[in-house]
C-alpha cells in the first residue's frame, strides 16, 4: 500500500496527515484488525509449544524446553506421519484437479443460460448446500448411499447386489471428493460470476463478427477475462491445500480406517487432542503452516512473472 | 510452599505416623512423591464398611450384585446434614443420554440444588464428545471444582498432581468413615484413585455393571420362535443370527461385529492377563485369528448392520431399540438404559446371553472394567475439601435410601409416579434426571427395575452364572508410564485393523505382523513396565 501510494498524488502528505485524513476509513477497519489480532496472531505464539514438552496441566510457560525433538516424527519419517502426509497429497491432487476447476465450468455452465430467472432459480438451488454443515452432509450421503441406506434398500428389496459407497477405503478419497464438489461448487461459482459479468460484451460482439464460434470466443474472449481471478484464487487455494477437510474427514473416520484417511489435520487432532501428544502435533501443524506459507509466497512470485497481479500488488 | 492449614495438619499427622510407625506414611506430604508402583501400593486404602441397613432380596456376592424386587418402602433418609456450603459448585461431566433442560428449566435440578444447599453447576457433554472437551478444558486450565477424570486420560499421574487435591488424609484407612457412603464403596474401586503414592479421587465404581455380554430383545426373538437362547458354540450361535436377519425387511441380527464376544468364547485374555508375573495382552493371545475368522464370516453372511462401521454408539441404541437389529453387546448399565430409553411399548423385553465354547464348553467373561471414571477436586477450588467429599458422599448413598430415591428418580408425582413402592419414572423425569449426577460418586449398581422384577432377576441369574468364569484385567491399579501416552495410539491401529479384516477388506494373516509391530512400537515396553510394577507390588 504504502509503495504503491508513492505514485499517487498524496506522495507529499506526510503520515500524519494521511492518518487523519483517513480517520473513518481507518476507524471502520479497527474491528477487523482486532478481530484478526486476537483471533489469529496472538493464537499464533501457542506455536511455541512445538518446541516445548507441553503438558496442558502445566501450562505454556512451566512445560520442559525440548527442542528440535517433536519434529522428529517428520524428520524421522515416523509411519504414522507419512500416511497422513500421503493421504493429505492425495486428496490436495484430487482437490486441485477436480474440486478447484469444478465451479469455473459450473460458472460458464451458469453464464450460457439466456433465462434470467432460470439462471437465478438454478444459482439458488446450487447455492444451497453450501450452508448445511458437514455433520448434515455426511449424514445426507450417509442415508442415501449407505448400507442400510435408500439406494442399498431399494437394490436389496429387488434382489438385486449391494454397493458399498459408504465404508469403503478403496472408495474414500473419491467418496470425499465428491462430497466437497457436492456441497460447495455452487458457492464457489459467485466468484467467477462476477467476474464473468465484468467481461465487456462488446468483445463478443466484435469476435462474433470476427466470425468467432462460441468456442472460439470462450477462448479467446472469456478465459482470459478470468485469468486473474482464477490465478488468485488458485494461489488462494495452494496456501492452504494441504488443508484437504478436517471436520468432513473425522466424521467417516472410523468406518475406513486410518490407512486411508488420516491427514494432517486428523494426525493433529488425534495425537495432540486425544492422545496427549500436543508437542508432536503442534510441530506438524507449524510445518503445515510453513509450507502453506511458502506455496503462496512461490506461486505468487511465479504469477509476477508471467505478468500477472497475482495476491499482491509488486 | 505457603503453610496452609491442611498442610500443618498433613505434616502433623505424618510426623505422628513417623513416630507411632517409626516409617514414614504417606498422608499429606504424598505430593512429594513419586508415582511408582511401590509408593501407590503402601497407600493405606480407605476401609470397607459396608453399609448394612437395606437387605436385598437377591443377595449379591463380592462379584454378584444385591437384587432387589421392589423399592423399599419408606426409605431412610440416610444423611440429616445438608452437605453443601451454600456457594455454588461448578462440576464438568459427560452424560450418556439426551441433553436434559437447563436448570432453569429442570425442577429436578432445582430441587438437587435446594437438598445439596449449594448451587451444582454442571457443565456437560455426550459420551462421544467428553474426551474432546476434557481435553481443552486442560489446555485451557479452565477446571471446575469437581472434575469427571475418564481412566484413559493421557499421562493421569502428572496431570492429578498439578491440578488435583491429594484427599489421603481424608480418605486413607479409618479416616473415611467420617464419609460412610463413601466406605461402603469396596476397596477394590479405590484402587484405581491412587496416583502419586496418594488417593487423588473419589472413584465411581463399575465393575460387575460394566460386563458386557449380548443382550438381546427377547420379543424379537421369541417372535421367531426362539426362547431362553443358549448356544452350545459359535455355530450355535451364528445360526440364531442368520435366523434374527431379514436384511430385505431392514433387520439384522446385530448392531456391531461381536467380536469381543467372540474372543471371549476363545478364553482370550481381558485386556492383559498375569500367569507368574509374565503379562500377556489381548491382542497377542492365541486364538486372535479365530475370532477374526468367526467375525468376518458373519459380516460376510450380512447378519450385522451394514452401517455399523460408520455409526457411533448412539445409532446403535437406535437400531436396538426401534429393533432394526435384535442383538446389542454391552453391560448391565446398558440393559437398564435400554428399558428407559424404551419406544417400543410393553412388549419390549431384554436379556443377556451366556459364553459358550467356540467349539464346546463354556467360554470366559471379561469382567467391566472397575472405573467409569476418577472424580478429582480441584486443587485451587474455593470449598473445603470436606464439603466435596460430603457432595460426593451424599451422591454415593445406596439403593434403598431417600437420598438414592431422588437422586435417580427425582420428585413423585413430577418425576415418578409410585406403584405399590415402586417409582415408576415419567417421561418428564427420565429427561430431567439425566445430568450426569452419577459421575460425581456411587454406590455399586443394585439391579432393580421399578415396577418389573423380571428385570433384576434375570440379571441376577446371569450374573449368578458368569461369576465363576470371569476375567480380570491383570493391568488395573498398575500404572504404566508407555500405556497411559500410547496405548490409545497402538490399540487404535490394531482396532482399524480389525475392521478392516472383519470387512474383508484385509487378510487375516495381516493380523500377526500388525501385533509385531505394536509390540515393538510400544507394546514390549508396556509390558516390561506393568511387569516391574507388579513385581514392586508384590503382586498385590
Amino acid at each position: 500500500m504504502l509503495q504503491r501510494s508513492k505514485t499517487g498524488p498524496q506522495q507529499q502528505l506526510s503520515l500524519g496527515r494521511r492518518l487523519l485524513r483517513d480517520r473513518v476509513l481507518l476507524l471502520f477497519a479497527l474491528p477487523g484488525c482486532a478481530l484478526i489480532i486476537v483471533f489469529h496472531y496472538v493464537p499464533l505464539l501457542g506455536n511455541v509449544i512445538a518446541f516445548k514438552d507441553y503438558q496442558p496441566f502445566l501450562g505454556i510457560t512451566s512445560s520442559d524446553w525440548s527442542g528440535w525433538e517433536n519434529f522428529s516424527v517428520i524428520f524421522n519419517g515416523d509411519p504414522a506421519f507419512l500416511r497422513a502426509l500421503k493421504n493429505t497429497l492425495i486428496l490436495t491432487c484430487l482437490q486441485s484437479i477436480f474440486v478447484f476447476p469444478a465451479p469455473i465450468l459450473l460458472a460458464l455452465l451458469l453464464n450460457s443460460l439466456f433465462s434470467e430467472r432460470i439462471k437465478r432459480i438454478a444459482q439458488s438451488i446450487l447455492y444451497l448446500p453450501h450452508f448445511m454443515s458437514w455433520v448434515i452432509v455426511v449424514a445426507l450421503f450417509q442415508q442415501m448411499l449407505g448400507g442400510s441406506g435408500l439406494l442399498n434398500n431399494y437394490l436389496r428389496s429387488h434382489d438385486l447386489a449391494t454397493i458399498n459407497i459408504i465404508g469403503n477405503s478403496e472408495l474414500f478419497h473419491v467418496l470425499l471428493t465428491s462430497q466437497i464438489i457436492w456441497k460447495d461448487t455452487g458457492w464457489a461459482t459467485i466468484l467467477f460470476l462476477a467476474a464473468l459479468s465484468q467481461i465487456d460484451s462488446q468483445l463478443y460482439e466484435a469476435a462474433s463478427v470476427d466470425g468467432a464460434s462460441r468456442m472460439k470466443q470462450l477462448w479467446h474472449v472469456t478465459l482470459p477475462g478470468l485469468r486473474g481471478i482464477i490465478i488468485l484464487l488458485f494461489i488462494l487455494r495452494l496456501g492452504d491445500s494441504l488443508t484437504v477437510g478436517f471436520e468432513q474427514i473425522i466424521l467417516q473416520q472410523q468406518a475406513v480406517g486410518r490407512d486411508v484417511s488420516e491427514v494432517l489435520d486428523t494426525y493433529v487432532y488425534n495425537n495432540g487432542v486425544l492422545g496427549g501428544a500436543w508437542g508432536v502435533a503442534a510441530a506438524v501443524g507449524l510445518v503445515k503452516g510453513v509450507v502453506g506459507v511458502v506455496l503462496v509466497l512461490t506461486a505468487n512470485k511465479v504469477a509476477h512473472i508471467f505478468g500477472e497481479q497475482g495476491v499482491y500488488q509488486r | 510452599m505457603p503453610v496452609s492449614r491442611r498442610s500443618f495438619l498433613g505434616g502433623g499427622l505424618a510426623a505422628a505416623a513417623v513416630a507411632v510407625t517409626g516409617t514414614p506414611l504417606l498422608a499429606g506430604c504424598a505430593s512429594d512423591k513419586k508415582n511408582t508402583a511401590a509408593a501407590n501400593s503402601a497407600v493405606k486404602l480407605p476401609t470397607y464398611t459396608k453399609y448394612g441397613e437395606i437387605k436385598p432380596d437377591l443377595p449379591g456376592t463380592d462379584v454378584v450384585l444385591d437384587g432387589f424386587l421392589k423399592y423399599p418402602a419408606n426409605p431412610v433418609k440416610a444423611i440429616s446434614e445438608v452437605p453443601g456450603d451454600g456457594k455454588p459448585i461448578t462440576f464438568m461431566t459427560n452424560i450418556p443420554g439426551a441433553i436434559p433442560p437447563s436448570v432453569d428449566k429442570n425442577q429436578f435440578w432445582q430441587e438437587l440444588n435446594k437438598r445439596l444447599g449449594s448451587e451444582l453447576q454442571i457443565s456437560m457433554a455426550s459420551n462421544d464428545e467428553y474426551n474432546d472437551k476434557f481435553a481443552t478444558r486442560i489446555a485451557g486450565g479452565d477446571l471446575p471444582d469437581i472434575l469427571n477424570v475418564p481412566p484413559g486420560t493421557p499421562q493421569i499421574p502428572g496431570l492429578l498432581k498439578a491440578k488435583a487435591m491429594d484427599l489421603t488424609e481424608h480418605l486413607s484407612g479409618d479416616a473415611v468413615k467420617k464419609y460412610p457412603f463413601l466406605a461402603n464403596i469396596p476397596t477394590e474401586f479405590w484402587k484405581g484413585c491412587v496416583f502419586n503414592g496418594a488417593i487423588y479421587g473419589v472413584p465411581v465404581p463399575r465393575g460387575m455393571s460394566r460386563t458386557s455380554l449380548p443382550l438381546y430383545r427377547t420379543d424379537l426373538l421369541a417372535a421367531k420362535g426362539i426362547k431362553d437362547p443358549a448356544p452350545k458354540n459359535f455355530e450355535e450361535f451364528f445360526d440364531i443370527c442368520k435366523e434374527m436377519t431379514a436384511a430385505k425387511e431392514n433387520r439384522w441380527a446385530w448392531t456391531r461385529v461381536p467380536t469381543s464376544y467372540i474372543r471371549m468364547m476363545l478364553g482370550l485374555p481381558n485386556n492383559w492377563k498375569q500367569e507368574g508375573g509374565k503379562f500377556t495382552s489381548v491382542f497377542e493371545a492365541d486364538g486372535n485369528e479365530d475370532a477374526l475368522e468367526a467375525a468376518r464370516k458373519m459380516v460376510a453372511a450380512g447378519v450385522i448392520n451394514p452401517d455399523t462401521f460408520s455409526a457411533k454408539a448412539a445409532a446403535r441404541k437406535q437400531w436396538f431399540n426401534g429393533g432394526t437389529a435384535a442383538f446389542d453387546y454391552d453391560s448391565f448399565v446398558a440393559w437398564n438404559q435400554y428399558y428407559s430409553d424404551n419406544t417400543a411399548g410393553d412388549a419390549f423385553g431384554v436379556n443377556m446371553l451366556d459364553v459358550p465354547g467356540f467349539s464346546s464348553g463354556d467360554g470366559k467373561v471379561w469382567m467391566g472394567a472397575a472405573l467409569n471414571n476418577v472424580t478429582a477436586f480441584n486443587k485451587s477450588t474455593k470449598h473445603s475439601v470436606e464439603t466435596l467429599l460430603k457432595v460426593a458422599n451424599w451422591m454415593a448413598a445406596p439403593f434403598g435410601t431417600e437420598e438414592y430415591l431422588f437422586r435417580k428418580y427425582g420428585v413423585a408425582g413430577r418425576h415418578y409416579t409410585l406403584q405399590g413402592t415402586d417409582p415408576v419414572p415419567t417421561k418428564t423425569g427420565v429427561v430431567e434426571t439425566g445430568i450426569g449426577l452419577q459421575y460425581i460418586s456411587d454406590s455399586t449398581l443394585a439391579l432393580y427395575w421399578a415396577g418389573k422384577p423380571d428385570v433384576p432377576q434375570n440379571q441376577h441369574k446371569i450374573q449368578q452364572k458368569i461369576a465363576d468364569r470371569l476375567l480380570y484385567d491383570a493391568s488395573y491399579g498398575l500404572y504404566s508410564e508407555t500405556m497411559s501416552k500410547q496405548w490409545g495410539q497402538l490399540t487404535g491401529v490394531l482396532t482399524d485393523l480389525e475392521n478392516q479384516i472383519v470387512q474383508g477388506k484385509k487378510q487375516v494373516s495381516e493380523w500377526a505382523p500388525a501385533v509385531k509391530t505394536f509390540l515393538s512400537s510400544g507394546g514390549e515396553k508396556i509390558r516390561g513396565e506393568l511387569q516391574d510394577a507388579f513385581t514392586a507390588t508384590g503382586g498385590k
